[in-house]
């Protein structure tokens, strides 16, 4: 009778608990941003003709490319409950690095090859600061942030790459059978990196860590090696978005990226995925940059002022924060606790 | 086999070999070694010097717990180390998910969750489903839930680190049965338990630490309670019996009192609760685990909220909305979690000790360190504190870091602690002097509350107690009723 009666004890609390929320407080809890993204979508739809255009909608979407494809590392990261805070000059360095291979070779794809490649160095190095020298990733990312950058300086004697081959345009411009190429990109990338979270054992063992380091380093969780995977993961992801960022300008600039890593945070963030690890995942942190976006691409066609929309932005934040207080209270509420 | 750590030798030549099929109790008190022990046998720490073999096979001293885990060691912690947002299945086979594609690891979950029902139904735990996840369910079912992950890794070896501490007797009956089937299966089990009813229950032979040292190894058939006492704390010692107390008056409902509460309810399990302490007296809460009274504990310190009903703190009508408040008033609750809840693990012991008052240590809005040592010490000694106060708490042994979590209460001057499970984990000796302060706290018109799932303790120490049941009181037993009986009696539903 042992087990089940106690069952029987717990499961009436939990069941009363449960049904003091009401659905559409739970539905707000759990795909809040979501929700949010299209509350967004629909006051601007009224606010402004132009918004729903598919020309802006396409706007919006190249305009979010870059910080999602380093936000879909970012989460990784986060999930294994670290940060990555050198994204933003890993960034400008992979650039200019593969800017430069791209104008000495002509080829688009070694230069874009170069740059993803120069990335997961990047994050190579945060990887075994962290998981081998025991540094907490927010030191050892703070220091690898001004190293990353000024080396990209050092690099590019601190001018811009150009002269790129004009081909490259097309990578953040050019749209394939009517559609932006970078929906493309992003749509395999966070496909591959969905499976990988749900369904792969390195994903499920990336949660396990964020969640209980320990327990799960005694199960036999190779913790070091996939701490090491996230930094690459992280890194890589940010040069291949580095690559975007350098078509959309047409050059690579040692000065690009300045802040990229708290808008990475941020997506992921307001996508819901906890910064204590072990929650969350990355279609979350895809709503989180498209919201991001939109936000920025709306108030300026409503020509609100760019000081109003950095207040407005760090709002949002918050509200994403707090959303994900009041859901975490819903789900302890819910274990009758 | 040799383990220094900072201070101490936590292990010092100790050998032992364990029989294929057979269990063997792992016994001695807090800080005997046992712990480092299997943390060692685990590949959780590693060795200073010595070795150790499972069937005939040296295990390296630097494998780790995936090394040893692949030769069939399974250790389940006394801490459950379960990763609380995973499901069931995911917890099972956490570092071992079957894979329906080698080259991309990719998980086979509908393989996962079969395998994961067959294990549970040989536990008989069928009924937890394998896709919930773990912070959903209880403590016996998470327990259950660590079990199946050993058995999963088929494991020629299980440690167990006192699997019993969370479970109700019933839970324990249901693993012992689990255990004997592994044992017959040709299993090893190594059981660490403090509760040496358990250990001639479930045991073939038991070996005593103490101290670091092995002391014996004794055939539990062959054997008595009191000759294993002996060998865990180096002397005879009496069993106690029930502590006669002067006697103390039944409450009145009067004005001496000093607490007292009518009707609380915390909006959710704790329903309807009244209830009355007088000066010098200690109350038993008794009920089984998950019968509301933690919550009950809770909601009267302001550590949760209280619904409704009516709290009267030495007379006076009080409404404590947080542990800030009640503390300040003077009622304090030590936690059944000490190491969560109950004490800052990092900081010292000394640190631990005045945290709760600083201003008391203090001279003219500084820290006076003269002041501060003295409370420490003064603390140190009155409660026989083992260990140095600058020492991070979290390296004493268990009783030694419950004494310290009872003196920062002590130092606040509270006059009512609500002591919750004030002895679990913690070995014979310790828990003796852990009686002893509770008694002797409740005397000079302060009062205990002791909850706890040991029937024993209650019925040695406290003098008068209330059975609580699905959070509501459901009978009182005054001083002439006390026996492990009617508490059991009460406590499982009987009327």
């Amino acid at each position: 009778m042992g087990v089940r009666n106690n069952a029987s004890v717990d499961k009436p609390a939990s069941a009363a608990a449960v049904r003091r929320v009401p659905a559409w407080r739970a539905i707000l809890g759990r795909f809040g941003v979501l929700v949010g993204l299209l509350a967004l979508i629909i006051v601007f739809a009224i606010l402004t003709p132009v918004f729903l255009t598919s020309g802006n909608l396409m706007n919006i979407v190249k305009d979010a490319t870059t910080n999602a494809l380093m936000g879909a590392g970012m989460t990784f990261v986060i999930l294994a409950a670290e940060i990555d805070l050198s994204v933003g000059s890993t960034l400008a360095l992979t650039s200019v690095v593969g800017a430069t291979a791209m104008v000495a070779t002509g080829s688009v794809w070694l230069g874009v090859l170069v740059m993803i490649a120069a990335g997961a160095i990047a994050g190579l190095l945060n990887g075994v600061t962290v998981a081998y020298l025991g540094f907490p990733s927010f030191i050892a990312t703070l220091g690898t942030m001004w190293l990353y950058r000024g080396a990209a300086y050092v690099y590019s004697g601190g001018l811009a790459v150009t002269g790129l081959p004009s081909s490259f345009l097309s990578l953040a411009n050019g749209h394939l059978v009517g559609i932006p190429v970078v929906v493309f990109l992003i749509v395999a990338v966070y496909g591959l990196c969905h499976f990988v979270l749900t369904r792969t054992a390195v994903g499920r063992h990336v949660y396990a860590i964020g969640d209980n380091n320990e327990a799960a380093r005694l199960s036999g969780v190779g913790v070091g090696r996939l701490k090491m995977l996230v930094f690459v993961l992280s890194g890589a992801l940010t040069g291949l978005g580095a690559a975007v960022y350098a078509s959309r300008l047409f050059s690579a600039q040692p000065v690009g990226g300045i802040g990229f890593e708290l808008n990475a945070i941020a997506a992921v963030v307001i996508g819901g995925t906890s910064l204590f690890g072990g929650v969350g995942g990355v279609l979350g942190t895809l709503v989180g940059a498209v919201f991001m976006s939109t936000l920025t691409n709306g108030l300026i066609i409503l020509n609100v002022s760019s000081f109003w929309q950095e207040v407005l932005m760090g709002a949002v934040l918050l509200g994403a924060v707090g959303l994900d207080q009041y859901r975490k209270r819903l789900s302890e509420a819910r274990q009758g606790t | 086999m040799v383990k220094h750590f900072p201070g101490v030798n936590a292990l010092d030549g100790v050998s032992l070999s364990v029989e294929r099929g057979e269990i063997m109790a792992l016994l001695g008190e807090n800080g005997a070694g046992k712990s480092t022990l299997i943390k060692i046998l685990s590949g959780a720490l590693t060795q200073d010097s010595g070795s150790y073999r499972i069937n005939g096979t040296e295990v390296p001293a630097d494998a780790s717990p995936l090394d040893v885990r692949k030769l069939g060691i399974a250790t389940i912690y006394q801490e459950l180390s379960l990763l609380p947002h995973l499901s069931v299945a995911e917890n099972i086979f956490l570092a071992k998910e079957p894979l329906s594609s080698r080259v991309f690891r990719v998980v086979d979950y509908r393989k996962m969750n079969a395998l994961a029902r067959d294990v549970l139904a040989t536990l008989k735990s069928d009924h937890v489903s394998v896709t919930t996840r773990v912070n959903r369910l209880s403590m016996p079912q998470q327990q259950m839930v660590e079990v199946a992950k050993a058995l999963a890794s088929d494991c020629k070896l299980v440690i167990m680190d006192e699997p019993t501490t969370t479970l109700t007797s019933e839970d324990t009956a249901v693993l012992f049965e689990v255990m004997r089937a592994l044992r017959d299966s040709g299993v090893t089990i190594i059981f660490i338990s403090h509760r040496l009813e358990e250990v001639f229950e479930i045991a073939d032979r038991a070996t005593v630490l103490r101290d670091g040292k092995l002391i014996g190894t004794v055939a539990i058939a062959e054997s008595t309670l009191a000759e294993i006492i002996s060998m865990m704390i180096g002397h005879a010692m009496d069993r106690d019996v029930r502590q006669q107390r002067p006697g103390v008056d039944a409450p009145t409902g009067g004005a001496n009192d000093l607490l007292r509460v009518e009707n609380a309810s915390d909006g959710g399990l704790v329903k309807d609760v009244s209830l009355q302490l007088r000066e010098n007296e200690i109350l038993g809460i008794g009920g089984l685990v998950g019968s509301g009274r933690t919550e009950l504990a809770r909601a009267l310190v302001g550590a949760s909220t209280l619904v409704s009903g009516s709290v009267w703190f030495k007379g006076r009508p009080v409404r404590l909305r947080t542990p800030e408040q009640a503390l300040r008033a003077g009622l304090a609750y030590l936690s059944e979690n000490r190491k969560e809840e109950g004490l800052n693990l990092g900081l010292s012991a000394g640190d631990n000790v005045v945290m709760a008052d600083l201003a008391a240590v203090c001279r003219r809005g500084v820290i006076d360190s003269r002041r501060r040592g003295e409370a420490v010490r003064s603390f140190f000694g009155s409660l026989q504190i083992r260990g140095k106060p600058e020492s991070a708490v979290g390296t004493f042994s268990g009783g030694n870091q419950q004494k310290v979590a009872i003196a920062k209460w002590l130092h606040v001057g509270a006059s009512v602690i609500i002591f919750d499970e004030p002895t679990r984990g913690i070995d014979v000796a310790a828990k003796a002097e852990v009686h002893a302060i509770i008694r002797e706290f409740a005397s000079h018109g302060r009062g205990a509350i002791v909850i706890s799932s040991e029937t024993d303790e209650l019925v040695r120490i406290t003098d008068r107690i209330l059975v609580m049941s699905r959070g509501r009181v459901v009978k009182e037993l005054g001083r002439g009723e006390i026996s492990k009986d009617t508490v059991l009696h009460y406590a499982t539903g009987g009327r």
